[in-house]
């Protein structure tokens, strides 16, 4: 341990005190030595001698109580030096390779702990030359190694990728809890660090900056057997009918000819496959599938490539995202029964939306006016294709309506059949009153009547006077008609309809998920109940619309209308209608989420399901079975969790799902809409029972295992020790760690790397003893030149 | 009107009231419909900005204007008059000739000329927005052609086709109401397609 000796200062007087303090002593020392030089007559040479010394004693004194000078006595012995040693922990490691094709594969993670092993007599050296080893692992973050595995190196590397350029600035940050010096760096890796050219760069521009000797070591060996998908190119969202691209790029490595297959699934379902003949080790394969989804939702789709005999790993032959399909175009399906004003406004409607493709039917005239016809006159009609509209065509449809339509005198009787099954099957429907639709009897067959909300059983006649409608209790929260509810007046502020068709609601309303939302203010029913105007119900997968008026069009036409944020009410009213019946996401009365489409492993899966009550409040206390499963095993696998949920005051249920495996999952849950049916009735024949579903994917830790071949980081490791004046150890050619590892130079005797054993601190400007020197200096300097006459 | 009326119920299955409303522009009953007919000779009548903005109102809300020229082609006045009028209530929008193409000639029939009480003029004229017909002028006087007198019988000769120049103008005006309550229906793709088809089979 050796002492070092230094001046403090304990104060700094300002600027103007210290140039004042300066200059004076200057001109002090000045004047003293040309009067030692010059010394005046009769003076000796002793006493100019000593008038000097005195001076000189004088300004040190002045000086040491001015700045409050400190001696300080360090006692000081060397830092030392560090070696960080940084070990790959990223998922490649996990891969088996070999030095030619002969030869038996091994995994790097085991050529790892072998070259440690045998580097244990160089690792011995570097203690006895005083270098301190600090091991730690590096995956995308940096982690010390506990002491036993800093030994052996031994676990299984399961990293999401390998960001060595992180890990080499952390080395440059200064620590304040590690003053020994870092001299050299070793760097344990398979080498792929860098996915491309730029973090190459990163990655030696770093290691430069750090300005020690990176010793590297290479575990990757050049012949690997392997095929991944290393890239998928697919839109987050596709629309339903139109055609999507979906690309994926393969890269296989020691299987040149060989053949295998490539798969794109949906769900768990296998939508495409190919045969794939495979070309030269990294050659990429661009594969193209052009899909068409058939339905609106979220779907997980995979690319999956066949696994083939002796892969290094079958992790990376798969890689599934999510994807959101929705309604390009809506189909709608508008047929009339004469043309009049409220076919006119709901046409113009419909047309004025870009979203909607609209095929019409309107009949123009009747068999009487055939009857009448004059044969000779060139007519613009066309034949009323009933077979194509409601046989072929119909679950084309996402949304048919019959507009005042009297199915029976137009050949669609015996189809109503089929319109009731459409529905059943998820298709929606709008029926709308008037003189001819509801007021024949056309839809009395138990197969259409017994989709309704209301009972059309009986024909309803057609009432003509001015009316404003009363909003129900359910009208007020459905999205139809919430609207109505923030407007001012409610309805007392828009237009009077004038037709209506007095129906009641149907017997089996409750079972159909009826709602009434408005009301006729007088006109009642059998029971004495307001006569519904407008209902809706929720039949089997679909949604029906029964609007008991043809004169809804006077709610967009009529003087002094008022405009609700600036739309038209009949606007608000369908437009409303339109989304509830297409199931837009916010009119479901079951909705399950999770809080994002995929998760890396490890993540918590968060489910979320809301229910609401018929009249969109939130319903509470509703059971909701639920079960996850994975989506490779089909829809009859078992469930990798499942329980049962009952919705809070909020109409809210969650559950948190823990540690879930890499894979696609999907969630359902089912509720019951109406009454429970009989116990003998199956479960997939209740149309009351109304299941939604939600797909989502656990990934793997990253996309690292996308690239498996070691030449790159080989080279890459071998250009990182050039730069850096350190060493290169190939492990797969069992070389060892070297001795006298490459270092940097390191001054033991400069002040920064010593480190401080203790402190002792000397006030030197403060005590008697201060005092007394400035006196004797001051006073012994006053009384020589009295004596020798100088003053 | 009333004899449109009728022959709409007759031939189609419009259900148009037997007898059509008198309305004035600045009455709540001009919204009873959205179908103004508007028939004239000589210059409209000075309207104040009341019932101007009443007119406005009207179209943009989607009501369709037929301004009917009762002086079949002999007097510009009421043309004149109905352009100063649009000008006023529709800035920046013009009266143009309806295209032979477009879906008002065959709505129901097959039309190909703007037949009235006389063939003056071979086009309707329009104000064409936002996909419809908003305001439509016929120059040949339809609704000359389409008056009965008490008894029944033509008030107005048709000039120079005679009874068969009667029928074609009733038949255009069947087209425009059904061009006001069915839109351009008839331009739909499958009333096109299946049109072309039985033409090139005919």
């Amino acid at each position: 341990m050796d002492a070092r000796w230094s001046l403090a200062a304990g104060f700094t007087p300002p600027w103007w005190a210290v140039a004042l303090v300066v200059l004076g002593a200057v001109l002090a020392t000045v004047e003293g030595i040309r009067a030692f030089r010059s010394p005046p007559l009769g003076t000796t040479r002793a006493r100019s001698g000593a008038l000097l010394a005195l001076r000189l004693l004088s300004i040190a004194a002045v000086v040491g109580i001015a700045f409050e000078l400190t001696l300080r006595i360090e006692q000081v012995s060397p830092l030392g030096r560090r070696v960080v040693v940084l070990v790959d922990r990223s998922a490649s490691m996990d891969l088996a390779d070999s030095v030619d094709a002969d030869a038996t594969a091994q995994r790097r993670q085991a050529r790892l702990e072998a070259v440690w092993a045998r580097s244990a007599p160089a690792r011995a050296q570097w203690a006895e030359q005083g270098l301190l080893v600090d091991v730690r692992g590096f995956d995308l973050s940096t982690t010390p190694l506990p002491a036993a595995i800093a030994e052996t190196l031994e676990g299984k590397p399961l990293g999401a990728g390998s960001d060595l350029a992180a890990a080499l600035s952390e080395l440059g940050e200064a620590d304040p809890t590690q003053r020994i010096p870092v001299v050299g760096v070793v760097v344990l890796s398979d080498g792929l660090v860098a996915p491309d050219r730029a973090t190459d760069q990163h990655v030696l521009s770093v290691a430069e900056a750090l300005g020690v000797p990176i010793t590297t070591v290479s575990l990757g060996a050049p012949e690997i057997r392997d095929i991944s998908v290393a890239a998928v190119r697919a839109g987050e969202f596709a629309f339903v009918e139109n055609v999507t691209e979906i690309e994926a790029t393969l890269v296989a490595h020691g299987f040149r000819d060989k053949s295998t297959t490539v798969q794109l699934r949906r769900n768990g379902e296998v939508v495409f496959e190919r045969p794939l003949v495979l070309r030269g080790d990294g050659v990429p394969h661009e594969v193209r599938f052009e899909v068409a989804p058939d339905r609106i939702g979220q779907f997980v789709y995979e690319i999956v490539i066949e696994p083939l005999e002796g892969e290094a790993t079958t992790d990376n032959n798969r890689q599934a995202f999510v994807q959101k399909v929705l309604r390009d175009k809506v189909r709608v399906l508008h047929v009339a029964g004469r043309p009049d004003w409220d076919v006119r406004a709901l046409r113009v409607l419909l047309r004025r939306d870009p979203n909607v493709e609209l095929l019409s039917y309107y009949i123009l005239r009747g068999f009487d006016d055939i009857a009448r016809e004059d044969t000779t006159a060139p007519l613009s009609l066309i034949p009323f294709p009933t077979d194509e509209l409601f046989e072929e065509q119909l679950g084309s449809f996402d949304l048919v309506v019959l507009h005042n339509f009297d199915a029976v005198q137009h050949q669609v009787g015996g189809y109503v059949d089929n319109i009731a099954q459409y529905v059943l099957d998820g298709g929606a429907l709008v029926m709308i009153g008037g003189d001819l639709g509801l007021a024949d009897g056309g839809y009395a067959p138990r197969a259409i009547s017994s989709i309704l909300p209301v009972d059309t059983r009986t024909p309803s006649n057609n009432r003509a006077g001015p009316y404003r409608p009363q909003v129900s209790e359910a009208g007020r929260r459905h999205p139809i008609t919430a609207w109505l509810d923030g407007a001012e007046g409610g309805w007392d502020a828009l237009p009077e309809l004038d037709t209506f068709n007095a129906m009641p609601l149907a017997p089996w309303a409750s079972r159909v998920g009826a709602s009434v939302l408005l009301e006729h203010p007088d006109d009642q029913v059998r029971d004495g109940s307001a006569a519904p105007l407008l209902a809706v119900a929720e039949p089997g997968q679909g949604r029906v619309m029964l609007l008991a008026t043809g004169s809804t069009w006077r709610m967009g036409f009529a003087p002094r209308l008022p405009l609700i944020d600036g739309a038209r009410p009949y606007d608000l009213l369908w437009l409303g209608a339109i989304r509830w019946l297409l199931r837009d996401d916010s009119s479901g009365r079951l909705s399950l989420e999770t809080d994002k489409p995929r998760y890396r492993v490890g993540e918590t899966v968060e489910l979320q399901a809301r229910a609401l009550s018929a009249a969109y409040a939130p319903e509470p206390d509703i059971e909701i079975p639920w079960r996850l499963q994975r989506l490779d095993d089909g829809p009859d696998g078992d469930a990798v969790h499942e329980g049962r949920w009952s919705t809070d005051a909020q109409g809210n249920a969650a559950e948190a799902l823990e540690a879930l495996p890499v894979g696609a999952y999907v969630a359902a849950a089912t509720r019951q809409l109406g009454e429970a049916p009989a116990a003998s009735v199956a479960a997939e024949d209740d149309p009351g029972l109304h299941e939604v579903r939600r797909v989502f994917i656990v990934e793997p830790p990253g996309r690292e295992l996308a690239r498996v071949d070691a030449d790159p980081g080989i080279d890459r490791l071998q250009r990182l020790a050039t730069k850096t004046e350190g060493a290169f150890v190939d492990a797969s050619d069992d070389e060892a760690l070297p001795s006298d590892l490459p270092t940097a130079d390191v001054d033991n005797g400069a002040g920064d790397n010593m480190k401080v054993e203790g402190r002792d601190d000397v006030a030197l400007w403060n005590g008697w003893a201060s005092a007394l020197l400035l006196l004797l200096a001051f006073g012994g300097e006053w009384i020589l030149r009295r004596r020798t006459g100088l003053a | 009107m009333r004899v449109l009326a009728r022959e709409l119920r007759l031939r189609t299955r419009l259900e148009p009231v037997a007898e059509p409303s008198t309305v004035g522009p600045i009455e709540g009953a001009l919204f009873e419909t959205p179908f103004l007919y508007v028939a004239g000779e000589g210059a409209l009548p000075k309207l104040d900005d009341e019932a101007e903005q009443n007119l406005r109102r009207f179209i943009d809300l989607g009501g369709l204007i037929l301004f009917d020229a009762a002086d079949g082609g002999a007097d510009l006045a009421f043309t004149r008059s109905v352009r100063e009028l649009l000008g006023r209530i529709m800035p920046g929008s013009e009266l143009a000739p309806v295209s032979g193409e477009h879906v008002v000639y065959r709505s129901f029939y097959l039309v190909d000329f703007p037949f009235g009480r006389t063939q003056v003029h071979d086009s309707l004229l329009a104000v064409q927005e936002e996909g419809r017909l908003k305001v439509m002028l016929t120059r040949n006087d339809l609704g000359g052609a389409l008056a009965e007198t008490e008894s029944g019988l033509a008030a107005y000769p048709c000039s120079p086709g005679g009874s068969d120049q009667r029928e074609w103008a009733i038949r255009l005006g069947v087209n425009i109401l059904l061009y006001a309550t069915c839109t351009d229906y008839k331009a739909d793709r499958a009333h096109v397609e299946t049109l072309l088809r039985s033409r090139r089979w005919k």
